[in-house]
């Protein structure tokens, strides 16, 4: 159990590292750590499922310099969590806590930046002096901030799914409902992303037509993911 | 371990110190702080490390080029204020280029593939992306130094004709195809899992008015943050009700 908790906020942290800090390869998308949350928990195909939905939100967002944008990948590993816990009934509370998480994932980005930005100040003097051990100090102090940012969501996430344990044990039908709206608005942001992306040439109807393809195809398969064997 | 090994390991974490005040630029002087203690004479390093900590701001994956353009002109003792305007002409240009190519192309074309495979045939479908991501990354940071070192002043010829700026037309095609197949499979699939009670085309209609609220509203009102107003709205509603 504690080792279990330990992993997941190592994965969490990963996540929180990777979207900005470095080295940015993807450990921050949903889809791999709610993956690699439900490999920890013995329980891949809700990692892959509410990871999949949450990515529908992240699919959205482009990470551009200093504007704000949430921080996904803490909140999925909570959302995996309370889903492997409960079944899939209860992945729309679990979703739900992951989205809060990533809109306090986004503040505490910036709040990280202004803490950067006073250390930053505090060390100009002696950056002036052309010191390049200061650099490497602020690289570090920045890096260890931002991991410990990460923890923390991740804990926080785990703590307010836990809370949500009980209701969402005792109100599966209200869970049912939840996962209709967080699929329906993640598919609305998903597209609105791929629509500012692409356009209004050519590439918008490529858009319509893979959009129409993937909804033909999600009908023939099934349900998401199909339960292949591990 | 040599000089631009090290600042090529450094440049992966190229952003952990970001500011408001000079976005990138400690970074920068970090990754760029062994190249010049290798090949910088030493009156003259203190002055390049000051110059290569102001302000900078790129992508991340591409400031390679720019700190090794940098290391270059230093070496060859190009005058301080050539140095400085290089900087801030290549700032602009690499940030274009990643965003397209690197946030806009590979990213989404990447987890598009990955939502795919992990639906239809394994788990480790999207974490083979994260590492496709990660060999990506390592390779065209590596490239990014290794040109910037060769051209020095002359880097923007290297931006011109790139194989990245061939690139982002065709990625560009390929992440609209891939995550948009990818958006309404899951979406499609993900109902039928977690709400099989209720039809595809509730989540579909759902979907169409959040669309054009999010399309109408713009930035200040992101899917995130709609998914949570009306899922919470919802769960008080259903407190309510039943």
């Amino acid at each position: 159990m504690m080792l279990e908790f330990l992993l997941l906020l190592l994965v969490g942290t990963l996540a929180g590292v990777d979207l900005v800090s470095g080295p940015q390869v993807l450990l921050a998308r949903p889809v791999v750590v709610g993956t690699l949350a439900g490999l920890v928990l013995g329980d891949p195909v809700s990692g892959v499922l509410v990871g999949g939905v949450l990515e529908l939100y992240a699919l959205e967002v482009l990470p551009v310099g200093s504007t704000r944008y949430p921080d996904h990948g803490p909140g999925a590993v909570a959302a995996v969590w309370l889903t492997s816990q409960l079944g899939s009934a209860s992945a729309g509370y679990g979703i739900l806590v992951a989205l809060g998480v990533a809109e306090v994932g986004g503040w505490s980005l910036q709040r990280l930046r202004r803490m950067n930005g006073r250390a930053l100040a505090l060390a100009t003097p002696a950056l002036e002096t052309g010191d390049v051990r200061i650099a490497a100090a602020l690289q570090w102090t920045g890096l260890g901030r931002d991991a410990l940012r990460a923890v923390m969501l991740t804990a926080g996430g785990l703590l307010a799914a836990r809370l949500l344990f009980p209701l969402a044990l005792a109100q599966p039908e209200a869970g049912e409902v939840l996962a209709v709206v967080v699929l329906a608005m993640g598919l609305a942001g998903a597209v609105a992303g791929a629509i500012r992306t692409a356009g209004r040439d050519w590439r918008g109807a490529v858009l319509a037509l893979a959009l129409a393809a993937g909804w033909l195809l999600g009908g023939r398969v099934g349900a998401f993911p199909i339960r292949w064997g591990w | 371990m040599r000089g631009p090994t090290k600042s090529l390991l450094r440049l992966l974490t190229i952003q952990a110190a970001w500011t408001y005040e000079r976005m990138g630029g400690i970074g920068v002087a970090h990754a760029l702080g062994p190249l010049l203690k290798e090949a910088v004479p030493a009156e003259r390093q203190a002055g390049a490390f000051r110059r290569a900590a102001e302000f900078f701001n790129s992508h991340p994956w591409l400031a390679g080029l720019a700190v090794g353009a940098e290391a270059r002109a230093e070496r060859d003792g190009i005058p301080a204020e050539q140095i400085q305007r290089l900087r801030a002409a290549l700032g602009g240009p690499l940030g274009a280029l990643g965003d397209r190519v690197i946030w806009a192309g590979l990213f989404p074309a990447l987890v598009g593939i990955g939502l795919l495979g992990g639906g239809l045939v394994g788990w480790w479908v999207p974490l083979a992306m994260a590492g496709v991501a990660l060999v990506v990354r390592w390779e065209v940071t590596r490239w990014a130094l290794r040109r910037g070192l060769e051209s020095g002043m002359k880097v923007a010829t290297v931006l011109k004709d790139c194989a990245l700026s061939r690139a982002a037309a065709p990625l560009g095609v390929l992440a609209t195809l891939a995550a948009g197949t990818a958006s309404t499979f899951v979406a499609h699939g993900g109902g039928l899992r977690l709400a099989p009670r209720i039809g595809p085309w509730v989540i579909a209609a759902l979907a169409a008015a959040g669309l054009l609220l999010v399309l109408r509203v713009g930035a200040r009102l992101p899917s995130q943050r709609l998914g949570l107003i009306v899922g919470v709205l919802v769960l008080l509603l259903w407190q309510v009700v039943t």
